[in-house]
C-alpha cells in the first residue's frame, strides 16, 4: 500500500493533497489545547497547486479548522490581520543532521549494524536552534544520522570524502514537530525510517571496502528477514539482538528505508539492491542523480535530495573533461570544468524534477537551517521552479514520512503548522514573520533576510587531485 | 588549433551532461589490411566487416563485400588483430581492492569506477576486454569483474554482459604477509599450511551449507511450513565454486602450492580455471594439463618482487607450458604495462613461442581463461566486433595502435586523440603539471 503511493503521478499527488484529510488525523506530541487564531486578509498557499487571495485561516486546538475566502473569524479567536503577507504550509526537512552530543562510535570493533539507535538520541535541540529552523520556515524536522556514507562535511570546512568510523546502518530517523518542550514529547511516532548506506571505512573490522560494504548491507537485510521468519514460526534459534530486531520490519518492506548514496554508480547499486531485497526505500542524498535521472525515474521511488554538495574533484565524470585531452591549463581549464560541475550539481533537484522523479529537499549534511534556506534558494536559481521547491518541502516529504494526512498543506483538519512570510518564500530577501507549530504561535527572533550564498565549487582553480 | 580546442570543450560538456541512452551498435569495415585472425591464420590484403557490433565477414579483400553506408577504414599498410584481452588487472576498481580483514570473502563483488583515466591509456594500447580482479590479500578473495573499455559509458554498460562469474584466490606469500596492523592481532594464516587449511575449512563449511539447504528442500516438498535455513552470501558463493558456477583464478607462484590448490579443488569436486602469475608452473606443466588448468603469466617481467617465491621464475617457462598443452596468457597486472601488453607478448617470441602462439597469449587464450573464448579473442565471423588496428606488426618495436574498436564503435583514434606530439606542438603547453 505504501509502496504504491509513489508510483502515482503528479496528478494523483495533487488529487490526494486536495482531498479532505481523514478523521484519522490525531493530535501529536504534547496534545495540549491551544487558543484559536484567525489569520485574515492573507494570501494563502494551500498547496503547490492552489493559492487563495485575501483568505482566512482559522486555527483551533492545534489544527486548521477552516480555510477560505469568505470565512468569518470565530468570536473567540485572536485575529491577526495578515494583509500583504503570505501563509504557507510549514516546511518539512525529512533528514536533517544536527550536531549530536552522543559521540559516534570510534571503537575499532564498533558494529556496522545499529538500526536500533533512534535519530533523536543524543540530540539536544535548544530553543534557539528550533527558532532558527522556524525562521527558515521549517516546522517538521526529521533527525537523521550523518553516518552510513562516505560523504561528510568536516566542521567548518569544505565537504570532503572521508573514511568514516560510523556504522553502515547508523540508526533510524526520528521526526519531530518543532514546538516547545522536550524533544521526546514532540516525536511523531510511525514515521521512523531505517538508514543505510555504502561507506568505506578505516575501522579494523569487516567490511573495509565498498564491495564489502555492499555485501554487508545485503547480508544484514537477509539476516533480519530470516530472523523474522524464525520468530514468526516460533522456531528455536531466534536471534534476539536489538540491532537485528530493529531491521525486521524494513527487511520485509514494512518500514521505510532511507538509502544514503551520492555517487552515480552507488545510486544505481542502491536501487538494484533495494529492488532485489524488496525494500520500501527512498534514496537520500543522491547528489549525482542528475547523471542518471531517467534510471531513477524508472525506479518509481521518491528521492530525498540533499543540498549538501560533494567537492567537484570527487564528482563522477570530471576526468572526462580534465585529463583525456592533455595536461595544459589553457586546454582544459580546471576552474571552468569545476564551475560546470558545480552548476550541474546545484541543478540536480531541477533535473530530477524534470525527469518526473518525486523530489523532496533536505539539509542532510548541511550545518543548519540558514545554510539550508540559502541552498534552497540556490536550487531555485539553478532551475527548480518555486512551486516545485514548495512541493519538495511540503507535500513530497510529508508522503515520504507517511504524514500526508497531517502536514504538508493548508487544509482543514491538518495540523496547524504554518509559516507567514512577507512574500515569496523562495525569493531572496523574504523574511518569515510568524510561525505556527501545532497551533502554537512562535515569535521569529532570528529573522535575518534569506539570501543566496556563494556556491562552493570545490577546490581552488588549478588544484588537482594528486 | 581552433578545431582542437572545440574538440576539447566538447569533452568538457560531455562530462557534465547526464548520461545518455545506451549506444546503438555500429557498422565499420577495415579494408585491405593484414589481418591477424589468431585462430584462422593471417590474411594478407584482407577485409574485416563489422555489422551491428559483431564481425559479419572476414576474408581476402576481393571476397568480402562491404555494403553501402558502412564506414570504411583504409587498411593499406596496417595490421588488424583482435582487441587485446588482459587476463589480470586491478584497473578502475571502485572503493578498494582488498576486502582484507577477513581472509575468506567470496561474497564481495568487484565494482568499477567507469571514469578512471587508465581506461584511455589502455585503449591507446589496443586493449578492449579486461579481467578486473580482487586483490591478493585474501586466500579466497572476491568475485571479479570483466569489463569492456567502453570509455564514457557508466559502470553497468562497461560490464561484459554474459561473462561468467570469476573469483580470485591467492596462495603463498601475499595472503601470508597481508597482515593486519595494530590494534588487530596478526591475521591467520601465516604459513602455506595455514593457507591450505583455510581453503579446506571454507569448502567444508560450504559442503555443510549445501547439505543443509538440500535437507530443507527435501522437507519443503512435504511440509509447506518448513523454515528455510539462513541465507549466507559467503557460503553461497563458496557453494557456487563447488558447483562450477564460479570459475577460480588462483594467484600462485610456487609449484608445490599449485599442486596443493589442484588437490584441494579435486577433493571438493571442482577445477581451478587458471593460475595467475604461475612462475613455477613450468615445473608442473603436465599436472596443469591433466587438471585442465591454464596459466596466466607476465611477459618477461621477472624478479624485482622481493619475494623468495619468485626466485625460480624463467621466461622460458612459457614455452614449456605451451608445449605441454597448457593454455597460456600474458597479463599486465598493471595499468602501465596494459598499454603495451602487445610488446610484452611479443617478447615471448625470443623465448621460444611462435608469433601465432605469442599473439594467442593476449587474445584467444586470455579470453578462454575468463570463459569468453566464444565471444572475443579472435577475428571470426559472429564474434564481437573488437579490433586493434596497428600501423605495423604488433610485435615490431616501432608499431603503435592507430584505432581501437569495441562492438564496431571506435573508442580510440590516434588521428583525433591528444597525443604527445600534438601536446608539444601546442604553444601554451608548459609541461606536465602532475
Amino acid at each position: 500500500m505504501q509502496r504504491s503511493l509513489f508510483h502515482a503521478g503528479a496528478a494523483l499527488v495533487l488529487a490526494a493533497s486536495l482531498a479532505p484529510p481523514g478523521a484519522s488525523a490525531q493530535s501529536t506530541a504534547a496534545g495540549t489545547l491551544t487558543g484559536s487564531y484567525a489569520l485574515t486578509n492573507a494570501r494563502v498557499v494551500v498547496s503547490p497547486d492552489r493559492v487563495l487571495q485575501r483568505a482566512t485561516v482559522v486555527i483551533r486546538d492545534g489544527r486548521i479548522e477552516a480555510v477560505g475566502a469568505r470565512i468569518a473569524p470565530p468570536r473567540d479567536a485572536q485575529v491577526l490581520d495578515l494583509s500583504g503577507l503570505t501563509v504557507y504550509p510549514g516546511l518539512i526537512d525529512a533528514a536533517a543532521t544536527p550536531a549530536r552530543t552522543v559521540p559516534q562510535p570510534t571503537d575499532g570493533n564498533a558494529s556496522n549494524l545499529a538500526p536500533q539507535r533512534r535519530g533523536v538520541d543524543g540530540i539536544d535541540l535548544p530553543e534557539t536552534a528550533r527558532d532558527a529552523w522556524r525562521a527558515a520556515g521549517v516546522t517538521t524536522l526529521g533527525l537523521a544520522y550523518a553516518g552510513g556514507t562516505d560523504l561528510r562535511r568536516e566542521p567548518g570546512a569544505q565537504y570532503r570524502i572521508v573514511q568514516e568510523s560510523e556504522p553502515l546502518l547508523p540508526g533510524s530517523t526520528s521526526v519531530v514537530n518543532l514546538g516547545a518542550g522536550p524533544l521526546e514529547r514532540l516525536l511523531v511516532p510511525g514515521s521512523e525510517a531505517v538508514q543505510v548506506g555504502f561507506g568505506t571505512r578505516t575501522i579494523h573490522a569487516y567490511p573495509v571496502t565498498l564491495m564489502g560494504s555492499i555485501a554487508f548491507v545485503h547480508q544484514a537485510f537477509l539476516d533480519a528477514a530470516h530472523q523474522r521468519r524464525v520468530r514468526q514460526a516460533q522456531a528455536p534459534g531466534a536471534d534476539r539482538r536489538p540491532e537485528v530486531a530493529a531491521l525486521e520490519a524494513a527487511s520485509a518492506g514494512e518500514q521505510r528505508v532511507f538509502f544514503t548514496v551520492w555517487q552515480q554508480n552507488n545510486i544505481r547499486r542502491a536501487i538494484e539492491l533495494s529492488e532485489e531485497l524488496g525494500l520500501d526505500y527512498v534514496l537520500l542524498g543522491a547528489q549525482e542523480g542528475f547523471r542518471m535521472a531517467d534510471r531513477i525515474a524508472r525506479a518509481g521511488r521518491p528521492v530525498l535530495v540533499s543540498l549538501s554538495y560533494p567537492p567537484t574533484t570527487q564528482a563522477t565524470g570530471r576526468s572526462y573533461a580534465l585529463d583525456v585531452f592533455g595536461a595544459n591549463g589553457e586546454l582544459h581549464d580546471p576552474a571552468r570544468v569545476d564551475a560546470d560541475l558545480a552548476r550541474a550539481l546545484r541543478g540536480n533537484a531541477a533535473t530530477l524534477v524534470r525527469a518526473g522523479v518525486p523530489v523532496a529537499l533536505t539539509s542532510y549534511g548541511l550545518e543548519g537551517p540558514e545554510q539550508f534556506r540559502s541552498a534552497v534558494l540556490e536550487a531555485v536559481q539553478a532551475g527548480l521552479p518555486a512551486a516545485e521547491a514548495l512541493r519538495a518541502l511540503t507535500v513530497t516529504p510529508a508522503r515520504i514520512l507517511g504524514l500526508q494526512d497531517r502536514v504538508g498543506t493548508v487544509e482543514r483538519g491538518k495540523l496547524a503548522n504554518l509559516v507567514v512570510a512577507e512574500g515569496d518564500l523562495f525569493a531572496p530577501g523574504t523574511r518569515v514573520r510568524h510561525v505556527f507549530v501545532e497551533g502554537r504561535h512562535h515569535e521569529v527572533t532570528q529573522n535575518a533576510p534569506s539570501r543566496g550564498v556563494a556556491a562552493e565549487t570545490g577546490p581552488a582553480p588549478g588544484e588537482r587531485e594528486p | 588549433m581552433k578545431r582542437l580546442r572545440e574538440m576539447l570543450w566538447t569533452g568538457a560538456a560531455l562530462a557534465v551532461a547526464a548520461t545518455a541512452a545506451p549506444l546503438p551498435a555500429q557498422d565499420i569495415a577495415v579494408r585491405g589490411a593484414t589481418i591477424l585472425t589468431v585462430t584462422r591464420g593471417t590474411i594478407e590484403n584482407g577485409t574485416v566487416l563489422i555489422r551491428n557490433g559483431r564481425i559479419a565477414a572476414v576474408g581476402p579483400a576481393a571476397e568480402v563485400r562491404i555494403p553501402g553506408g558502412v564506414r570504411v577504414i583504409d587498411g593499406a599498410g596496417k595490421y588488424v588483430m583482435p582487441g587485446i584481452v588482459d587476463a589480470h588487472s586491478h584497473m578502475a576498481m571502485d572503493g578498494g581492492r582488498n576486502e582484507r580483514i577477513d581472509v575468506v570473502t567470496p561474497e564481495v563483488r568487484v565494482r568499477i569506477r567507469h571514469d578512471t583515466m587508465d581506461v584511455v591509456t589502455a585503449l591507446a594500447g589496443g586493449v578492449t576486454t579486461v579481467h578486473v580482479m580482487h586483490g591478493s590479500h585474501n586466500v579466497i578473495g572476491g568475485q571479479n569483474a570483466v569489463i569492456k573499455l567502453r570509455w564514457g559509458r557508466p559502470e553497468e554498460e562497461m560490464l561484459f554482459q554474459g561473462a561468467p562469474r570469476l573469483l580470485k584466490w591467492a596462495l603463498g606469500e601475499n595472503p601470508m604477509r597481508s597482515n593486519t596492523s595494530p590494534p588487530l592481532p596478526a591475521r591467520y594464516p601465516q604459513t602455506r599450511r595455514g593457507v591450505e587449511h583455510t581453503l579446506r575449512e571454507a569448502f567444508s563449511r560450504a559442503q555443510d551449507y549445501m547439505a543443509e539447504w538440500e535437507a530443507y528442500e527435501a522437507r519443503a516438498r512435504t511440509d509447506r511450513n518448513a523454515l528455510p535455513p539462513r541465507r549466507d552470501l559467503r557460503l553461497e558463493a563458496l557453494a557456487d565454486i563447488i558447483r562450477g558456477d564460479i570459475l577460480v583464478h588462483a594467484h600462485a607462484y610456487r609449484a608445490d602450492e599449485i599442486l596443493m590448490a589442484m588437490r584441494v579443488a579435486e577433493e571438493f569436486g571442482f577445477r581451478i580455471k587458471a593460475f595467475q602469475h604461475a612462475l613455477e608452473a613450468y615445473k608442473v606443466a603436465n599436472e596443469l594439463a591433466a587438471h585442465g588448468a591454464a596459466a596466466s603469466m607476465f611477459g618477461d617481467t621477472w624478479g624485482g618482487f622481493g619475494k623468495v617465491e619468485t626466485m625460480d621464475a624463467t621466461p622460458y617457462g612459457a614455452e614449456i607450458l605451451v608445449s605441454r598443452g597448457v593454455s597460456l596468457s600474458i597479463n599486465s597486472d598493471s595499468e602501465e604495462r596494459m598499454r603495451r601488453l602487445f610488446q610484452e607478448a611479443g617478447m615471448l617470441t625470443k623465448y621460444g613461442l611462435t608469433e601465432e602462439q605469442a599473439l594467442a597469449t593476449i587474445t584467444i587464450n586470455a579470453a578462454t581463461q575468463i570463459g569468453l573464448g566464444d565471444r572475443v579473442g579472435s577475428i571470426e565471423t559472429g564474434k564481437d566486433g573488437d579490433l586493434a588496428v596497428f600501423n605495423g606488426h604488433p610485435f615490431a618495436p616501432s608499431s603503435r595502435v592507430e584505432l581501437t574498436v569495441i562492438d564496431g564503435r571506435v573508442y580510440f583514434d590516434r588521428a583525433q586523440a591528444m597525443t604527445l606530439e600534438k601536446l608539444l606542438a601546442t604553444p601554451t603547453y608548459t609541461g606536465d603539471r602532475r
